[in-house]
């Protein structure tokens, strides 16, 4: 039985012979009925379970193999970026609650349906109430995402309950979409190219992480550049992001339902309700930074001692914002084990550690001085001079990506570099470090752990000629000879305590400013890297 | 069913009478607003001038060969599958056939949008422009839909292959997009990764073509008609 074969007979309207609606509870129950069915369908349907496939798939590979990217989550940051790969289920609801309310098109059997108690707008109204259970199955897998990744002993932070819940409301309004084109169009191919226009404006959201306008999308990515900031710098419009969500699935549902022939003042009144809070609320997200949020960063950024709690190991102090006080002890075993290298009567302590954020950093590829000044005046001011610097970002090793590798490679090398040279960088520009102390600072960070060797074999992975680490992304940081990392990757692969008896043995000429490269490796056993003149030149050594 | 020495002469001829027919069944509206929209979003900048580096120009490549590999993925699709069923020509030359237009305004489509994208990089690294690796992945793409296509033709008798392909296409493109790098599929010309992620797309592009030509020679119709006749015999 088709469509066009007319062997049904379609009901004559205002003939007196349509079936009349099923007001009142009874045609409540009928819509509640048939969506608890969609319901069921939506959840079997192969896209939806292809999407939870490949969204368990994510996560399996990451338990898989040990998660160590994870170890050191910040959870304000994994509050938003949980709901990446929660995209794929969104896209998932939208194609297959699409094809859920064109089945009936697909099937020919739009005409029988006509003969039914239940409307065509009842029916759509059901197969919107659809989505719902596949949108709490998508809140409890963010949930359990988040509540794996805060139960992470490295996790710093606190999660933002707004945030994670934007990202069930992608969802939910991906069905909204599905349901509202099905209703609009019957070509099955809009719903898919429907899809790809709604991920052009996620990717370019993304890639214009700075744009006030990317929050009018699904979600808003921030700069994957900049290092996360604490809990209470965070200002993110969750709220008004989450209601514009909501309003936007509201406006879908109501034009989807009045579209399918509902009818009636009510369905008026909620359309255009719907519509003025998604304006209020899409404008709302427009606000931009809080007056005193921004008054807060800028006192973090440049007097963070007293915003920090700060603790004592082994005679060094460790001073961490509130929200990352549990990562102490992994900058403590950074700092033990460059010190572990280290004649006890040489270091130039005592040392400490504080942690710091430069907003500026992550957002200029040129990089911007950081206020080095108010740094060095508030360190004074704590009673921890030289206090060596720390940011936000952590992993275990290479396995965090490249922005939080490097954040344990710098930590490791700045602390390395006050060990030896007995200062931190203090000038608005990178730090030229030559001659045999740079083979030194960038053995010993290699060297304190595990996970700085890996950090620092990453950075050599990603590096042309010699090494640099701008601190916290800003212009001010440390540079080294091409040579002396050259000779300081050689020693790398050796066994590290025969190395630690030469660095001990020749600690004195190793640290002087005066020893060259070729003498540093003349001491340390290992052949003198290949003379590069203008490599030299170019570094200013 | 065509047998006998003059098989393959018959079979080109029915491919000929049956081309004309085929141009005229092309899903249209996937090619068109695909082409559009590819077309658009690559000759913006492309107009304007904009001296993209080569990481934009092959974003936007990436997108014609995604909405070209989605109209592929609606070629196959036949409403009238299961009354053609019994007409004596074989299910992969009439797929075969269905699929050459949509592949030529497909491909035409893609090379348009490649070298739009192409003219909006800077003219010092336009010759950089990775030609052979991006065509690579549009090839890759449109053979996973056809495979995709040609299994979801297997459960709706022959009628509705973009069911499966298109939402299958989308999801994998997107768990592409989201891939670790250490397994990235789409990478940025010059990317050390770019000769690796290729090798897997020449991967996929082989089983696609395979898994295509495997499950789109016959399907559940002809099956079924089997079954009918010997329900009638009964």
């Amino acid at each position: 039985m088709t469509a066009g074969t007319g062997t049904v007979p379609r009901p004559s309207s205002g003939s007196g012979s349509r079936v009349p609606d099923a007001p009142g509870p009874r045609g409540r129950a009928t819509v509640v009925a048939l969506a608890r069915v969609e319901a069921v369908r939506l959840l079997r349907h192969p896209a939806v379970l292809a999407a939870l496939a490949l969204y368990a798939g994510f996560w399996g590979y990451d338990l898989a193999t040990g998660d160590a990217g994870n170890r050191f989550p910040v959870l304000q940051d994994a509050s938003w970026s949980v709901h990446l790969p929660l995209l794929l289920l969104a896209a998932g609801v939208l194609l297959a609650a699409n094809q859920g309310a064109l089945r009936a098109h697909r099937n020919g059997t739009e005409p029988v349906y006509e003969v039914l108690v239940v409307d065509r707008a009842r029916r759509v109204g059901a197969h919107l109430l659809a989505t719902v259970p596949v949108v709490l199955l998508a809140a409890l897998l963010t949930a359990a995402r988040v509540g794996y990744l805060a139960a992470r002993p490295g996790a710093a932070g606190e999660v933002r309950v707004l945030d994670v819940l934007a990202g069930p409301g992608c969802v939910l309004l991906a069905g909204a979409v599905g349901v509202l084109l099905a209703v609009l169009a019957t070509a099955p191919a809009i719903a898919p190219l429907a899809l790809v226009g709604l991920g052009m404006l996620t990717f370019a959201g993304a890639v214009n992480s700075s744009a006030d306008w990317r929050w009018f999308g699904l979600v808003a990515v921030e700069n994957e550049n900049a290092a996360p900031l604490p809990a209470s710098l965070v200002d993110r419009p969750a709220g008004a992001h989450l209601l514009w969500l909501a309003a936007l699935t509201a406006v879908c549902a109501v034009a989807a339902v009045v579209r399918a022939g509902a009818r009636g003042t009510g369905w008026k009144v909620a359309g255009a309700l719907a519509l003025v809070v998604a304006l209020v609320a899409g404008f709302l997200q427009l606000s931009g930074v809080a007056p005193d949020v921004a008054e807060r960063r800028t006192a973090f950024t440049e007097r963070p001692a007293a915003q920090q709690s700060c603790t004592t190991r082994s005679g060094i102090s460790y001073c961490a914002f509130p929200g990352f006080e549990v990562w102490t002890g992994e900058w403590a075993d950074v700092a033990e084990g460059v010190l572990r290298h280290v004649p006890q009567d040489a270091a130039h302590g005592p040392f400490a550690v504080r942690q710091r954020i430069f907003p500026a950093g992550g957002s200029s590829s040129s990089g911007v001085a950081p206020p080095l000044k108010a740094w060095a005046a508030d360190d004074a001011a704590a009673g921890t001079p030289g206090a060596v610097t720390v940011g936000t970002d952590w992993s275990d090793g290479a396995a965090g990506g490249d922005r939080r590798s490097d954040a344990v490679a710098g930590f490791a090398v700045q602390f390395a570099h006050r060990v030896v040279a007995g200062r931190v960088p203090d000038q608005p520009r990178l730090e030229m470090v030559c001659g045999a102390r740079s083979v030194l600072v960038l053995w010993l960070a290699a060297e304190a752990t595990d996970g700085t060797g890996d950090a620092m074999r990453s950075l050599r992975a990603r590096s042309w000629g010699g090494i640099s680490l701008p601190l916290l992304g800003s212009a001010t940081g440390l540079s080294f000879e091409p040579r002396g990392a050259t000779a300081a990757y050689e020693l790398i692969g050796r066994p590290a305590e025969q190395t630690a008896a030469k660095v001990a043995e020749h600690w004195a000429e190793l640290t002087a400013p005066g020893t060259s490269v070729a003498r540093a490796a003349e001491l340390l056993g290992i052949p003198a890297p290949a003379e590069d003149g203008d490599s030299a030149a170019v570094a200013g050594c | 069913m065509l047998t006998g020495p003059g098989r393959g002469a018959g079979a080109a001829r029915l491919a000929v009478a049956l081309l004309g027919p085929a141009v005229r069944l092309a899903p249209r509206l996937p090619l068109l607003a695909g082409a559009l929209v590819a077309l658009t979003v690559a000759g913006v900048p492309a107009l304007l001038h904009s001296d993209l580096g080569l990481s934009d120009a092959a974003l936007l490549t990436r997108l014609g060969a995604v909405t070209t590999a989605l109209a592929v993925g609606f070629a196959l699709d036949d409403a009238a599958a299961r009354t053609t069923v019994v007409v004596p020509v074989p299910r992969l030359l009439q797929r075969t056939v269905r699929l050459l237009p949509v592949l030529v305004v497909a491909a035409l489509t893609w090379t348009g949008v490649a070298a739009l994208a192409r003219l909006a990089v800077a003219a010092e690294a336009r010759a950089l422009y990775p030609w052979g690796g991006l065509a690579l992945e549009a090839a890759g793409l449109a053979a996973v839909a056809l495979a995709l296509s040609a299994l979801g033709l297997r459960f709706t008798e022959g009628e509705h292959g973009a069911m499966t392909a298109a939402p299958g296409l989308l999801l994998l493109v997107i768990t592409a997009i989201l891939l670790p790098d250490a397994a990235a599929l789409f990478v940025s010309p010059g990317h050390p990764h770019w000769q690796a992620a290729h090798q897997a797309w020449a991967v996929l592009l082989v089983l696609g073509l395979a898994a295509a030509v495997l499950l789109g020679r016959g399907g559940p119709g002809v099956r079924g008609l089997r079954v009918r006749r010997r329900g009638g015999a009964r």
